[in-house]
């Protein structure tokens, strides 16, 4: 009889993560807050830094996670969130 | 229904010979049994010397024979290939005893193109590792063993599909071959029925008033009727499974969100095939390259992710909680293998059950047997109340019960 087995390797298990990183382009200040966010549209001017925190998890894996999130009102009137990625200064979106 | 007896006789001798060629110009005894008796096991055709006899007097009457101590696991180790081999053909093989096999061949006739091609794939079965089998083909388990009895190495006997036939051809042969306790054999001798075919013209009344149930299966067969079913040997399966965690679960929230959606699937997979688990071997891959695998044999083998989920889960919730905890880092993957595959037990439905989803559940196994994984998510939570946003919701693959 053959072994039925729907094992695939390398395959990610039956779920998927919601709510991933989505890289942007950034442009800091002086001060290394972002500044602007140049999207696809068009760019959009940061008006005020409302919050600001960080996120040190994961040490012991080899990528750990050490993110600056700042929570940023926009010139639109908008609020979004972004987060400066400490390991490799890449700068993403992500709903918090 | 066809069956094929496989018959491979002198099997020791055959063994012996098979290795040892010069053995080949002589006769052969083999014994077995303890120092102080051996008796044969098997003896060479020529030699006429029956199973039992003891050793001493065999070699009085056979005294020129090459005698061998049996080799019982080499024996069996040869028949084992050949009943490896015969599953290569068809998975509904009963292994009768060492030498005897019968296969249900049915079926089979469009796979290898025809009965005669499907009994010579049989016989090259045998004949690949260097033994001769005599084959019999018959609509019943008796009536195939009686013509394999009666065949020659590369002579296959088939008798047709018809009752008539086969009460034709087991006519001339001895009661002897039937089987029943020797009690019953000698007392068919006593009122002189010695061949089938005095027996099958018995009245079926007369025979079970002298044998009882016996005289009753005796006559049944005699006379073509056999309904005896294959002991087909159980194989060994398997489902196996795993679920890649997208990141190392470090509670046990996310831990149990693993093992319910990788039993979910796994048990779905063994639902598919009509199958229950008897037992569950779930490993825990961690981050440390340590591995750690928890065995449940069920008591009642089960179909249920539910039950499965809440065994696991029970198990995992002591172990963890105890001093010597065998996840001692956050876990990176799952896996599972359900094996000791066999019939659920049946269980009655309740009668006012609930019977909501059945259409969800119908339309979800149909895109799943079409899409090998279920199209349909859902939201769920994984671990809310996480620091990292993409830990806390997931999408899950819904899958039908």
């Amino acid at each position: 009889m053959v072994t039925n087995s729907r094992k695939t390797p390398g395959i990610r298990g039956s779920y998927e993560p919601l709510n991933m990183p989505v890289p942007v382009q950034v442009v800091p200040g002086l001060d290394g807050r972002p500044a602007k966010i140049l999207e696809t549209r068009k760019p959009s001017r940061v008006e005020k830094v409302i919050d600001l925190w960080e996120l040190d998890d994961e040490w012991w894996r080899e990528k750990p996670i050490r993110r600056r999130y700042f929570r940023l009102l926009m010139d639109s009137g908008g609020v979004l969130t972004v987060f400066k990625d400490l390991s490799s200064d890449e700068w993403f979106s992500q709903r918090y | 229904m066809s069956i094929a007896c496989v018959k491979i006789p002198h099997l020791p001798i055959q063994c012996e010979l098979s290795r040892s060629s010069e053995l080949r110009s002589r006769n052969i005894l083999i014994y077995h049994g303890e120092e102080s008796r051996p008796v044969i096991l098997d003896a060479s055709s020529n030699a006429y010397i029956r199973r039992g006899t003891s050793l001493v007097r065999a070699m009085s009457q056979c005294p020129e024979a090459a005698v061998i101590r049996a080799d019982e696991d080499y024996y069996n180790a040869s028949w084992n290939q050949i009943i490896k081999s015969l599953l290569n053909i068809t998975d509904r093989v009963e292994d009768a005893a060492r030498g005897t096999a019968f296969l249900a061949i049915n079926g089979l006739y469009a796979a290898y193109g025809g009965q005669d091609q499907t009994v010579e794939f049989i016989s090259k079965a045998t004949t690949e590792h260097g033994l001769e089998a005599l084959i019999g083909v018959a609509p019943g388990r008796f009536s195939a063993y009686c013509a394999a009895i009666r065949a020659r190495p590369s002579k296959p006997i088939r008798l047709p599909n018809s009752r008539s036939a086969v009460k034709e051809f087991l006519a001339p042969m001895p009661v002897d071959l039937l089987p029943m306790e020797t009690r019953a054999i000698e007392l068919m001798h006593d009122f002189a029925l010695d061949t089938m075919g005095e027996l099958g013209m018995q009245s079926l009344s007369a025979l079970q008033a002298q044998l009882g149930p016996d005289g009753r299966r005796a006559w049944e067969l005699v006379n073509g009727f056999d309904r005896s079913r294959l002991n087909i040997i159980e194989q060994p399966e398997s489902i196996v499974d795993e679920l890649q965690f997208p990141w190392p679960a470090a509670s046990m929230d996310a831990l149990s969100f693993g093992v319910h959606a990788l039993l979910d699937r796994a048990f779905t997979s063994l639902q598919r095939v009509g199958k229950a688990a008897g037992r569950m071997d779930l490993t825990y891959e961690m981050s440390d390259s340590e591995s750690w695998t928890y065995r449940h044999v069920f008591k009642e083998p089960t179909a249920s992710a539910k039950i499965a989920h809440s065994v696991v889960m029970t198990n995992l919730e002591m172990k963890t909680q105890s001093e010597n905890s065998p996840i001692r880092s956050p876990v990176e993957t799952i896996s599972v293998e359900l094996s000791r595959l066999g019939q659920a037990r049946a269980e009655q439905s309740g009668l006012w059950n609930k019977h909501e989803g059945g259409d969800l559940n119908t339309a979800l196994r149909q895109l799943t047997a079409k899409t090998e994984s279920s199209p349909v998510k859902k939201i769920v939570e994984v671990e809310p109340w996480s620091r990292i946003p993409e830990r806390r919701l997931a999408f899950a693959e819904v899958t039908s019960r």
